[in-house]
């Protein structure tokens, strides 16, 4: 199956990303070929709804897992829509992340961030 | 209504009362002038958390949604092309499993995305972010602006409110704008006659009151600062004003009888005759600022100097002073350089000061002793056409015009 994870670079020495629709690149891989490509995240840069746009990306490659630390509501939204599953992850580790994913160690993401679209937006 | 309003009734006059932060005294500056000045109209800008009302506990006498636009989609018409999707700068729409999905919150309401659909599957429909309360409390309209948790932008409900809180003609207009200086806060001073600028007497407070003082003078606004919460001590804020040569209005001193009337939600210019005097004095004063600026503009209101001309004086003026010149040219940048010139010259400079004035007089001072050119009459030293109404930009369009 194919899995996606945000990463900080674009190696399989990264580590994962800490934000989601911020990521410079997102890991697609499969588990059963081994296959590897990372894609650039064109939404890091954008000025409004990265999270949305990351998700779209994400999507668009076909993947049936998302492997993060923390995702918005309206990401989340969009992968509920694309029947992706999200998983988070355990530590900073790419590859130690995949290898608990394939083990079926890593728990399922169910908490969502409201996000920073323009709500709870300090003056 | 205080004796000095009186003659004002006609004038037109929008007051925007802004900060840098909020919790400097914006609703207590606005509320107290709004409420010694009696026939007035008080309009609650900070659409995110208003307040006003809380004080003057208005009668409301209207309520109106405020609606935006947002996309719908028409699931037969998409065929998936994705136009939408790539046009939306914000992100609002994606497209995923055959299916458009819209993202309300995120959505800024602009409508490209209609525009853009080849096979007319988005139409807009009303979304209602928030509402706006006209009350009346005495003689004082209070109008109140309510935006929606987590909507987006307040702007469609502030443009509502000024048009609302200006079509009636209760004047002085007195604007209680959103804390910062974010696109709201521009939305709401930006047909203000006048801006009162907000500041507590603390470095913090003199960083935030610069950031608000870079905003009116982008938008050209006369201003002047109040200062809040003023204790015996040194007040950066003092110093930032001189710096900036910026008009003190008036202290609010940093009184526990005062804070304590306020927090409990009470105007305190009708508890203490102390605080009343004080509004009064502050009103007073800002009322006469406001008549000034109206009436050194009059003549630009009649001869309307183009954005052309403002342009070319601009240059005109940076020439002369040899530094950039922000905003716009007002009498005010006239009158500096004109004493500029003077000292320079040794004499007076009547009329208007261009840079031939200038250039003029440096060519003199490098000829130096050679031509005693004070025998002659000094061409740049005479009274030009049209110097009796220098002081506005009637003389700007004509100087322009003769280049």
């Amino acid at each position: 199956m194919k899995i996606s994870i945000p990463v900080d670079n674009n190696s399989m020495e990264s580590n994962v990303c800490a934000s989601f629709g911020r990521a410079p690149f997102f890991l697609v891989y499969d588990t059963e070929t081994k296959e590897a490509a990372f894609v650039e995240n064109t939404a890091a840069s954008g000025t409004g709804g990265a999270g949305i746009r990351a998700a779209q990306i994400i999507a668009d490659q076909g993947v049936s897992a998302l492997l993060t630390p923390r995702c918005g509501q309206n990401a989340a939204d969009v992968f509920r829509s694309a029947d992706i599953k999200l998983y988070r992850t355990n530590t900073d580790s790419l590859k130690d992340n995949i290898e608990a994913f394939i083990k079926g160690e890593l728990p399922l993401l169910e908490e969502f961030h409201a996000g920073f679209h323009g709500r709870n937006r300090g003056m | 209504m205080p004796d000095f309003m009186e003659e004002t009734a006609e004038c037109n006059m929008k007051i925007a009362v802004l900060s840098g932060k909020g919790g400097t005294g914006k609703t207590l500056v606005s509320v107290n002038l709004a409420a010694v000045a009696g026939h007035s109209t008080y309009i609650d800008c900070d659409v995110e958390e208003p307040n006003g009302h809380l004080f003057f506990k208005p009668a409301i006498a209207r309520e109106e949604l405020i609606t935006v636009k947002i996309p719908q989609v028409d699931e037969k018409q998409c065929v998936g092309c994705r136009a939408c999707v790539h046009f939306c700068n914000y992100n609002a729409l994606a497209y995923v499993n055959n299916r458009l999905i819209i993202f309300d919150d995120v959505c800024h309401s602009c409508g490209g995305c209609v525009l853009v659909c080849p096979e007319s599957a988005l139409s807009e429909s009303d979304k209602a972010i928030g509402e706006i309360e006209i009350g009346v409390a005495g003689d004082v309209n209070v109008y109140t602006g309510i935006l929606n948790t987590g909507e987006a932008t307040g702007i469609p409900i502030i443009n509502r409110l000024l048009e609302e809180g200006s079509a009636e003609g209760r004047v002085p207009i007195f604007i209680d704008c959103p804390p910062g200086s974010a696109c709201i806060v521009m939305e709401s001073i930006k047909d203000a006659d006048y801006c009162v600028l907000v500041a507590e007497p603390t470095l913090f407070g003199a960083h935030n009151l610069n950031m608000v003082y870079e905003l009116v003078k982008l938008f050209d606004k006369p201003t002047g600062v109040v200062l809040n919460k003023c204790m015996n001590e040194k007040n950066p804020v003092e110093e930032f004003c001189l710096d900036k040569s910026l008009e003190i209005l008036g202290r609010i001193p940093f009184d526990h009888e005062l804070a304590s009337l306020n927090s409990n939600a009470e105007i305190v210019v009708n508890k203490n005759e102390k605080y009343r005097e004080l509004f009064s004095d502050l009103l007073e004063t800002i009322v006469d600022r406001v008549e000034r600026e109206s009436a050194s503009h009059e003549p630009n209101r009649v001869h309307e100097a183009t954005a052309g001309d403002q342009e070319r004086h601009r240059v005109e003026l940076e020439q002369v002073c040899g530094e950039k010149v922000y905003g716009k040219v007002t009498a005010d940048d006239q009158e500096d350089h004109r004493m500029e010139l003077e000292q320079v010259c040794g004499e007076k400079v009547y009329g208007k000061v261009i840079a031939d004035d200038q250039e003029g007089h440096n060519a003199e001072q490098e000829k130096a002793s050679g031509i005693n050119d004070f025998d002659e009459p000094d061409e740049h030293c005479i009274e030009r056409e049209g110097a009796n109404s220098e002081q506005g930009y009637a003389s700007n369009e004509m100087e322009g015009g003769a280049e």
